[in-house]
């Protein structure tokens, strides 16, 4: 039997876990049931009448929705592609001895992290401006003024001209997290494989990313949560636009709700976001834990 | 002839010189132990030898091949990490196999060498385990497994058994000895603990500060110290080390009281200071030996087999091993002699050994 | 022993006393009324409006004004979620595309009674002005002001230097220019639509009324006219081939209507098309040869629809109005402050810097010293040289301006056809009305 000094009564656990609860439920639940609650609802004259899964159904085949997810999906795959991935392959670098100034490297890729979204937005609509801008100017410098591009104008290039202001912006995010893991993984490890006769890249495949595999998993949940969630950069960069098409689901939410007035499907709209948010993150997590991480105890 | 040559190999990080020109020789086959205390730079040189760090200036020589700016994979070692550094994510047997996957070697040929290796080790059983699953003998066994089986021509050993319990570190020991014995190969051994050092090495190099200070086989370094730094670190209890001169008569006066014999075989006594050197273990009790030292006693151990006395002779600590059991008790004094061929002189200016 | 339980109890009992504090009752002598509005700031209405509170509070000291000030964004967030609960504040801004939403969930009070009793009020105001804000006869909102939204601002320099001494009367002719700016190497229209209503209500809606005349906005709205209607389609073709011949700049959609005017501003395009509040702008510019070559201008005569040329959209848009819920001192003072914001006063120092008032203003202002740019626009609108019809989307539910403005980008882009964007409209107004 425990010591009854360490068991406290049942009302003092409550007591201390009441605040979490109260935030958590005040903070997440509540919206969110309230938002399926909503969403049950048709809004018209800025009044609620009961639609039951009517919005639902709108949804499914609602090509609007679908496009503006194909766009998340977009910005996710490219984030992982050459966010998590490039910062995973700058952290290993840092972590070797082929750079020089490793702290001043590591400080100048999170410095953006921490500016708003507004800001950086702003410094890539003058890097992407068609007629002034550094991205055409330094293409028309070097020859290659054919490669020039309406970046934020072209429908067909737009989605992808904002994603790399995502990926510039958010870079630094994943290397801190990836050098966190870096220095959690035993360095021997490292120069043990060296020894073995590893190439960098060997040593890179072989020994560094299946110890990072659950630093992985968790980089790349952060981007798909993060890249289902984007916001501010697109709607300051291009509004969404052009037409539709860059607009993301979030955005598609805001408008449905703020600029249309219809609060029921935005909130059904929000309501879709969360659960396909809980589904990639539970496959991707499901995923690693049954195909990389399971040989491991 | 896999012949290890390290000469004048210097290593500074920026203004700090880490290694200071060290001269070593290794022959073919041979078990060499670098011992030091800690920060003295022995893993930093083993390091170098494995291709882990730059060489500022020297030669490094593997066989007639000069090895200074070849990467690790190039120089044909393998290295038993303090850490083991197995990797957590294969198994024992993929653990082992794994350099020489990266050599392209076919499949079956890896299983055939991991299972050499892993028989003997006596780790046929575990190769399907991952490292978490091995208790620290055994990880430390498959370290060893994974350095075997690529047979190189040099294997370095950094601290190898410094993570485990005192009755499995002598285990260990004779393992790694049987093993050498067994297999033959050049190993380079590094050791902070002055006893594996001694009964693993056929050569022993001492380093301090960077630099050499001695190497020799285990037996010279106890018998002939070079320096007092040598002296004093070799052998457990450590040599008792005791100022004083050289007074009439041919004895040595030391200075906390009390006289010793000159060695025998010492052919110009010398006119200043000198450091008297005597192990604990030839410390004879009542006039068995020649001098006389009169030590009060602080402390008696007795093992059984032997007595350790700690004491004090005038206000020197002075640590005697006898074979005898003693009725003498905390307080009261014990006069001790020695044997004029077990007293090491040394010059107190330089702390160098004074020449036979 | 059971501390942590008393403390709860504690706890608990704080927490009421702080609720029944909140909700104690204002003191009995004063009223108390909330203005929310978005006039402030970088407004160029902003003076106007604290010069009009500043009279009230004088005139009222027995009425605590609170003012609620944001953003233009943020107002439309806050005001659409305060009245999807049934909340709105005692005296607030609405716009005209809320008029019917407000009305049928009975959160805007009517001022009829008062607006028409008053001479100086309602019988100030021309009929046309509370378009937007009336239904079935009742008053809701007092027009903020007038808006002429289709207005183009042309360089007469830079025509005259491409041949044109005057503004082209055709639709071919102004195509024509067109196509001579783009030889000069000079955008033609300068346009920045990453805002979206741009396109939909300065470019756009003048070209409906052209198409389908003046009583389109009703005929909606009594459903004998639709989206899909062939005049409504062929206004969208208009507009596409403005697009088509290059009349605006590439990058037409990710600049805002602020970029568009310095462009034109800056001389590097001939012409930008926005609405009267665009004027004081230009005046404000410092740059005189540019103020001076500037011209207003509508649309040319479209396919011959010369019975059509002199339409252009126009209202207010914005209104002042009050909730429902006042009664008593309190709807006497939300009144007496509505009359305040659209006094004399508060209609002169909108003609002071270049703005139209919704009120009548003949014999009270003509004291007044304009610019002659204003002065055009003044005698424009008063002797009827335009005729102004309602603007299309605060007319129309709410979403139907979001939704206009995608499909119109995405026709820009070749992503829709005229049609599609026609059906677009109609898809939505149809879900909404």
């Amino acid at each position: 039997m425990a010591p009854r000094a360490f068991q406290p009564s049942t009302i003092a656990i409550w007591l201390f876990l009441l605040p979490g609860i109260v935030v958590y439920g005040g903070v997440v639940l509540t919206p969110l049931i309230g938002g399926f609650y909503y969403s049950l609802f048709e809004t018209k004259n800025f009044q609620f009448h009961w639609a039951g899964l009517a919005n639902y159904v709108r949804l499914w085949g609602d090509g609007d929705f679908w496009f503006t997810l194909r766009n998340n999906f977009i910005i996710i795959l490219l984030s992982v592609i050459f966010q998590v991935t490039t910062a995973f392959i700058i952290a290993v670098l840092m972590n070797s001895r082929l750079v020089i100034a490793p702290k001043f490297l590591r400080t100048a890729i999170f410095f953006p992290v921490i500016l708003s979204p507004v800001v950086t937005s702003f410094v890539w609509i003058l890097v992407f401006d068609i007629n002034s801008g550094l991205l055409n100017n330094t293409l028309e410098a070097i020859g290659l003024g054919g490669l020039q591009q309406k970046w934020l104008d072209d429908p067909k290039i737009v989605i992808y001209s904002v994603t790399v202001a995502l990926v510039w912006q958010y870079i630094g995010l994943f290397l801190v997290i990836f050098l966190s893991g870096l220095s959690a993984i035993n360095q021997e490890t490292i120069e043990a494989a060296e020894v073995d006769g590893a190439s960098t890249f060997q040593k890179t495949i072989y020994v560094i990313f299946p110890q990072l595999a659950s630093t992985w998993s968790v980089a790349i949940v952060l981007a798909i949560s993060g890249g289902l969630k984007i916001f501010e950069h697109i709607f300051v960069m291009t509004g969404g636009g052009p037409g539709l098409s860059s607009t993301v689901v979030a955005q598609y939410a805001y408008s449905q709700s703020f600029l249309r007035a219809n609060f029921s499907y935005g909130n059904t709209i929000a309501i879709a976001i969360v659960v396909l948010s809980l589904t990639l993150v539970s496959l991707t997590i499901w995923a690693f834990n049954r195909f990389v991480v399971k040989d491991r105890i | 002839m896999a012949q290890l040559q390290l000469s004048e190999v210097r290593k500074s990080f920026g203004a700090v010189d880490v290694i200071k020109g060290v001269d070593i020789d290794v022959r073919d086959g041979e078990f060499v132990v670098l011992v030091g205390p800690s920060g003295c730079g022995k893993s930093t040189l083993l390091r170098m030898i494995a291709g882990l760090e730059t060489v500022t200036s020297g030669s490094i020589r593997i066989g007639e091949r000069e090895v200074k700016n070849l990467r690790a994979k190039e120089r044909d070692i393998a290295m038993v990490f303090q850490s083991y550094a197995l990797y957590p994510h294969m198994t024992v047997a993929r653990n082992m196999g794994f350099a020489l996957k990266l050599q392209g070697i076919p499949k079956d040929e890896i299983a055939k060498r991991v299972n050499d290796a892993a028989a003997i080790l006596n780790l046929t059983d575990y190769l399907e385990r991952y490292p978490k699953q091995l208790s620290g003998g055994q990880r430390q066994r498959v370290a060893m497994g994974r350095a075997i089986v690529r047979n190189p021509r040099v294997f370095l050993f950094d601290e190898p058994l410094s993570n485990l319990d005192a009755k499995l570190r002598v285990q260990m020991r004779a393992e790694i000895k049987q093993l050498h014995q067994r297999l033959g190969n050049t190993i380079i051994y590094v050791t902070h603990d002055q006893i594996e050092a001694m009964t693993m090495a056929d050569k022993i190099v001492i380093l301090s500060g960077g630099a050499v200070e001695q190497v020799g086989s285990p037996l010279e370094l106890y018998d002939r110290p070079r320096n007092t730094f040598v002296a004093g670190f070799i052998g457990s209890p450590a040599m008792n080390l005791l100022e004083g001169r050289i007074g009439a008569g041919g004895m040595i006066e030391l200075a906390g009281g009390g006289t010793l014999p000159l060695p025998v075989d010492v052919a110009s006594p010398p006119k200043g200071g000198v450091i008297v050197g005597i192990r604990p273990e030839h410390m004879l009790l009542g006039g068995a030996g020649q001098g006389d030292l009169p030590l009060r006693i602080d402390v008696l151990e007795p093992t059984g087999s032997e007595t350790h006395v700690m004491g004090k002779a005038g206000s020197v600590e002075v640590v005697a091993v006898v074979r005898d059991r003693l009725s003498e008790r905390p307080g009261e004094t014990l006069h001790l002699s020695v044997d004029p061929k077990h007293v090491h002189l040394f010059d107190a200016a330089s702390g160098l050994r004074i020449a036979e | 022993m059971y501390v942590i339980p008393d403390f709860g109890r504690r706890l608990l009992g704080s927490a009421m006393v702080l609720g029944a504090l909140a909700g104690a009752p204002a003191s009995a002598q004063d009223v108390e009324l909330t203005f929310a509005h978005f006039l402030a700031n970088k407004s160029t209405e902003a003076p106007n409006v604290a010069d009009a509170i500043a009279r009230f509070r004088e005139k009222h000291p027995e009425v605590e004004l609170k003012e609620q000030i944001s953003g233009t964004d943020e107002y439309l967030t806050q005001f659409n979620v305060g009245a999807a609960s049934g909340e709105v504040p005692d005296v607030f801004m609405m716009n005209g595309s809320d008029t019917t939403a407000l009305v049928a969930a009975g959160l805007v009070g009517a001022i009829t009674p008062e607006f028409t009793a008053d001479p100086d009020w309602g019988g100030r105001t021309p009929d046309g002005m509370t378009f937007e804000f009336s239904r079935d006869g009742e008053v809701y909102g007092v027009p903020y002001g007038q808006i002429i939204t289709h207005v183009i601002y042309w360089n007469k320099d830079i025509f005259a230097e491409a041949g044109y001494d005057s503004f082209p009367a055709t639709w071919e002719d102004f195509i024509g220019a067109i196509e001579t700016f783009k030889e000069m190497g000079k955008t033609p229209i300068s346009l920045g639509n990453k805002g979206r209503w741009v396109v939909v209500d300065p470019l756009f809606g003048t070209l409906v009324a052209r198409e389908c005349g003046p009583d389109f906005v009703p005929q909606v709205h009594s459903g004998e006219a639709n989206f899909t209607d062939e005049c409504h389609v062929a206004a969208i073709e208009d507009f596409k081939q403005l697009v088509d011949v290059g009349a605006f700049n590439e990058d037409a959609n990710s600049l805002d209507n602020k970029q568009q005017r310095d462009a034109y501003l800056n001389g590097d395009a001939a012409m930008f098309v926005e609405g009267s509040w665009a004027l004081p702008g230009i005046l404000d510019s410092g740059n005189q040869s540019l103020i001076d070559a500037t011209g207003i201008a509508l649309w040319p005569s479209i396919k011959g629809k010369d019975e059509n040329a002199s339409l252009v959209t126009g209202g207010a848009g914005w209104s002042y109005a009050l909730a429902a819920r006042l009664e008593g001192a309190e709807r006497e003072a939300a009144i007496e402050l509505l009359k305040e914001l659209s006094a004399v006063d508060y209609s002169r120092s909108r003609m002071e810097i270049g703005l139209l008032p919704a009120q009548n203003m003949a014999g009270v202002a003509d004291d007044i010293e304009v610019q002659p740019l204003f002065a055009e626009f003044v005698s424009n609108v008063g002797d009827g040289t335009w005729q102004v019809v309602p603007i299309i989307p605060t007319n129309m539910p709410r979403s139907l301006l979001d939704v206009s403005g995608e499909a119109l980008q995405d026709l820009m882009v070749g992503n829709k056809t005229p049609q599609e964007v026609a059906e677009a409209m109609q898809e939505d107004y149809d879900r909404s009305k």
